[in-house]
């Protein structure tokens, strides 16, 4: 069960920045009007179950995807795939979830994260997730962040 | 000594990411074994000899916690220094992992430090002994 004293935005916001520094040395804020992808959306989807039931949504462009592999895995720029951003998309979405359900709905409730999916595309409209936010960085990356209970 | 590693995790950013951290730290690695899942693991786990192991517990194939099950109950396999790498937080489930036998836990994202702690605890303070950072 959700902690009723938790704002959802912040703790979206907090745990995706946290992760993007510790990760990636990208420093990152929430922009109430965040500038449009510089390349094509991609989007990790995460459902999770147990004593909570739900989805995370975390989009950035295919090019921020490449940038955040290179810099996690110490490659060369131009030297991975697609394949290799989308899988850096998904294991980020993972690494963020864990931290994410904690501050929602708390240090000992048993969450079962799913493994991530990547399709192309933007997090789904609102409707669908109704906690969003957008992630600015210092480069300009932009990443949605969403989750739907 | 030189240590054999196994890393269990169906990522491969992951799996890189660690052999890279491994790489930093001043530990001797005499090989590096990766598996996705559970049957690539205890295949490894049953034919070559492994020093530790680092295991993530949300996998597609069978959960952490299934696999340090099975461990527990296989005597050649169950004195095996088990490091659970994970994102998952909860402090119930990392209590029953430690129960089953795990010997520490590192949160994603994983730092040198964060890592070299838990291989401390695990392997004992010796394994960063006389072995200068690769």
């Amino acid at each position: 069960m959700m902690d009723s004293s938790v704002n959802v935005q912040e703790a979206l916001s907090e745990s995706l920045t946290q992760v993007l520094e510790e990760a990636a040395f990208m420093f990152g804020e929430a922009a109430e009007e965040p500038p449009p992808f510089e390349a094509a959306p991609m989007t990790s989807t995460m459902s999770f179950t147990g004593e909570a039931t739900g989805k995370l949504y975390l989009s950035t462009d295919v090019d921020t995807c490449l940038a955040l592999a290179c810099d996690l895995m110490g490659a060369e720029e131009g030297s991975l795939s697609k394949s290799d951003g989308e899988a850096t998309l998904g294991e980020l979405l993972n690494i963020v979830a864990g931290l994410l359900v904690q501050s929602v709905f708390g240090e000992a409730a048993l969450i079962q994260l799913h493994p991530p999916v990547v399709e192309e595309g933007g997090v789904p409209d609102e409707g669908d997730a109704p906690s969003t936010v957008s992630i600015v960085t210092d480069m300009g990356q932009r990443f949605d962040f969403a989750l739907e209970i | 000594m030189a240590y054999r590693v196994l890393v269990v995790d169906d990522s491969p950013i992951i799996r890189r990411i660690v052999l890279r951290i491994l790489k930093m730290l001043p530990f001797e690695l005499a090989s590096y074994l990766g598996a996705t899942n559970r049957e690539e693991a205890l295949e490894i786990l049953t034919n070559e000899w492994v020093d530790l192991m680092l295991c993530d517990i949300n996998r597609p194939k069978m959960s952490g916690e299934e696999l340090m099950r099975h461990l527990s109950q296989n005597p050649a396999m169950k004195d095996l220094p088990v490091v659970m790498v994970t994102s998952d937080r909860s402090t119930g489930r990392q209590e029953l992992l430690m129960n089953l036998g795990a010997k520490g836990f590192v949160h994603k994202p994983v730092t040198p430090e964060t890592l070299r702690d838990a291989i401390g605890i695990a392997l004992g303070p010796q394994c960063f002994e006389g072995a200068p950072a690769q």
